[in-house]
């Protein structure tokens, strides 16, 4: 597999992880643009990776994990995530907009694991896929995804009231 | 007699149906006699499908992948050529004769110039060829390096002089 031929594949998928995590359509497709430039330096380097998809995704969510303390400290919330879908009906917009700033909120109080394995679970990964990818037994990642879902609906739970 | 309840984690991964087929049936035959575990994968069935609107939110349509390499090419400083494979050489000249032979004289010079000069590094390449990916290195007016990557599936010819670097 050709490295043009990861990029077609992957791209897409990477990017729309990333966005879940990201906060913004920009801040994702530079961390996509990023987590394949850097594919690219080790393949050139020679020390390609076995598993580009996995090794892809581990990038773009320490690149996320970087963006988001960056923003942390310089105290932007990462507010104004670009709506994509049709703007016809402000009143399915505005709602849009709110479920989107409390998953923000919840996602934002969640450690950077919890995030990562509920991001990668939410794009429809495997267990074994998602272990692999977080660097993670595959028999814990049951037990690691049931406790970061009950943190997750535990804050949303509270977040909503 | 004891019972083995399953954990948590079992429950989950039986939710999501990522247990091994002989594991699923033991499950489900203790699901079938537990109520406290049937109770326990509602709550996580409940918790994951909070979870997985929550991530729903979230989504974004994908962007095309011509979208992103023609933004990578707008970006790396590359434009669509208008004429052609040759671009702007492909243009009709009309010249008089001798103005053709000064400028066969002055390329014959260019070339013998050019040809003195130290090679290009060896990890510095020329354009890619169609569909091939390339990484365009651009030096911007403060100095400060921006790398692109980008396909390049159609005919570019450089308005700046970006290193490119295709794959391998």
């Amino acid at each position: 597999v050709t490295l043009e031929q990861d990029f077609r594949t992957h791209y897409t998928e990477i990017f729309r992880y990333a966005a879940k995590l990201a906060g913004s359509r920009e801040d994702a497709e530079d961390v996509a643009q990023e987590s394949f430039l850097r594919l690219e330096r080790v393949v050139r380097s020679g020390a390609g990776p076995a598993e580009p998809r996995a090794w892809l995704f581990r990038v773009a969510t320490n690149l996320c994990g970087d963006l988001r303390r960056r923003r942390h400290t310089r105290g932007d919330g990462g507010e104004g995530f670009e709506t994509l879908r049709s703007r016809s009906d402000p009143s399915a917009d505005l709602l849009r907009e709110e479920r989107r700033a409390l998953a923000r909120r919840v996602l934002d109080r969640l450690s950077e694991r919890d995030r990562m394995l509920l991001a990668l679970w939410s794009s429809g990964h495997p267990h074994a896929e998602i272990a692999r990818i977080a660097g993670v037994r595959s028999s814990s990642i049951g037990r690691l995804l049931e406790r970061a879902t009950r943190r997750a609906a535990s804050l949303l739970n509270k977040e909503s009231r | 007699m004891m019972i083995l309840h399953p954990s948590r984690g079992a429950l989950r991964s039986y939710h999501d149906r990522q247990l091994s087929e002989r594991r699923a049936r033991d499950v489900a035959r203790h699901l079938e006699r537990c109520a406290r575990c049937g109770a326990r994968l509602e709550e996580i069935g409940t918790q994951a499908q909070q979870v997985r609107e929550l991530f729903e939110a979230l989504e974004v349509e994908s962007v095309p992948l011509r979208e992103v390499v023609a933004r990578g090419s707008a970006t790396a400083g590359l434009e669509r050529a208008p004429f052609g494979a040759w671009g702007w050489f492909s243009r009709p000249v009309a010249l008089p004769v001798p103005a053709w032979i000064s400028l066969g004289l002055a390329l014959v010079l260019f070339g013998a110039i050019v040809g003195t000069r130290p090679r290009m590094a060896p990890d510095v390449q020329p354009p890619a060829a169609e569909g091939r990916l390339v990484v365009v290195a651009q030096r911007g007016p403060s100095g400060r390096e921006s790398r692109t990557l980008s396909l390049n599936e159609g005919n570019y010819r450089f308005i700046e002089t970006p290193t490119v670097y295709t794959s391998p």
